[in-house]
């Protein structure tokens, strides 16, 4: 088994989910969010990765979005949740836990 | 532009143009919106280089840090197959159709006009200074501190009503030259550059500090484009001038 080709794989599958809880905090532009995630340990994406999901997130209803002009270059583009997307949050990172919670109980031995 | 602008532009349009065919693949109404962010995203990593970081070796690392361009449509869409998938699905079919496809778009390309708007050109009207009366309420004062280089708006009359500031805007600005020359008989030219955006018909044009101070006050000064891409252009309505306050 190749560990890289699963760590690309499992941080893909959780990019979703750590972009709605960066938004969580209040607005944030794309690029602010990049920089946030450089210094996150296992969580270092490449920059580009973060446009297409924070479009899919829009069309789901999860995110939205509006410029604003920026003092240093074009108006900036913000992303926010929606309620929706507040609420979904709230489920994924109760599945995430609850994720935990059974890895934890499996690596210690006992039936999840 | 400098060789390391041109550069830059080549390796951008190279990486846009990339992104936009692996994108093709999904057909997602969102699409253009990605790429607009990525154009977004990698002049914020230019304006980022100070001119000595500007090799080409940097900026070609911006561009791997953006990750491959398969990637992109995979996130948008991931319900979707790869276009290698696709097309080895579909081949037959594809073989079959694809010479009517080609004759059809053809003709229709010549009869029908293109549905996508695209300024090719951008008139100024008006040109007024940025810390006076005469900017619009909506454009903040902070958004440009007061310092000693001299900060002016352009306002352009061309506006779709359909389309939003950068999606109308940006194409025009990632193609045309930023540069512009303040003209008066009988003093120094003075050269300025519209190399922040803007907001809505308002761009914003920066004089340098080395420039501003060979500005006269009392001085009328015609603007003239450089207009370098002769495909994109500024022009320049009759009786726009700029003048420098007293101090």
């Amino acid at each position: 088994m190749n560990l890289q080709n699963w760590q690309t794989q499992l941080r893909k599958g959780l990019l979703d989910v750590v972009i709605l809880n960066l938004l969580q905090h209040g607005r944030c532009h794309g690029y602010e969010m990049v920089q946030t995630l450089k210094q996150i340990d296992g969580l270092k994406i490449r920059e580009g990765n973060i446009y297409p999901i924070l479009a899919r997130l829009q069309t789901d209803g999860l995110v939205t979005s509006y410029s604003e002009p920026s003092p240093d270059g074009p108006p900036r583009k913000y992303f926010k949740l929606t309620e929706l997307g507040q609420k979904t949050l709230a489920d994924m990172n109760a599945h995430w836990n609850h994720i935990i919670q059974s890895m934890q109980s499996l690596k210690k031995g006992k039936r999840v | 532009m400098t060789s390391q602008g041109k550069t830059w532009h080549r390796l951008k349009t190279e990486y846009l143009r990339r992104v936009e065919k692996a994108l093709s693949s999904v057909k997602h109404p969102r699409s253009r919106d990605v790429l607009d962010d990525v154009s977004s995203h990698l002049d914020r990593r230019f304006a980022e280089l100070e001119p000595a970081q500007q090799t080409r070796e940097n900026l070609q690392a911006i561009i791997a840090d953006m990750g491959p361009a398969s990637d992109y449509a995979e996130l948008l869409d991931p319900d979707s197959t790869t276009p290698t998938q696709k097309l080895q699905r579909r081949f037959p079919l594809w073989l079959g159709l694809a010479a009517i496809v080609i004759a059809a778009a053809i003709l229709l390309s010549r009869a029908i006009p293109s549905k996508v708007k695209q300024h090719k050109h951008l008139t100024i009207s008006k040109a007024y200074w940025f810390h006076s009366d005469e900017r619009p309420r909506s454009i903040p004062a902070e958004a440009v501190p007061k310092d000693d280089d001299g900060h002016m708006l352009f306002h352009v009359d061309e506006w779709y009503e359909e389309m939003g500031t950068a999606k109308q805007y940006r194409p025009f600005l990632n193609q045309a030259d930023e540069r512009f020359v303040l003209k008066a008989d009988g003093h120094p030219d003075v050269h300025v550059n519209a190399e922040r955006g803007c907001w809505s018909k308002e761009f914003y044009i920066r004089i340098p500090r080395k420039e501003y101070v060979k500005m006269e006050a009392g001085v009328m000064y015609t603007i003239h484009p450089v207009n370098s891409n002769p495909k994109y252009r500024w022009k320049v309505r009759p009786g726009v001038i700029i003048c420098k306050p007293n101090q």
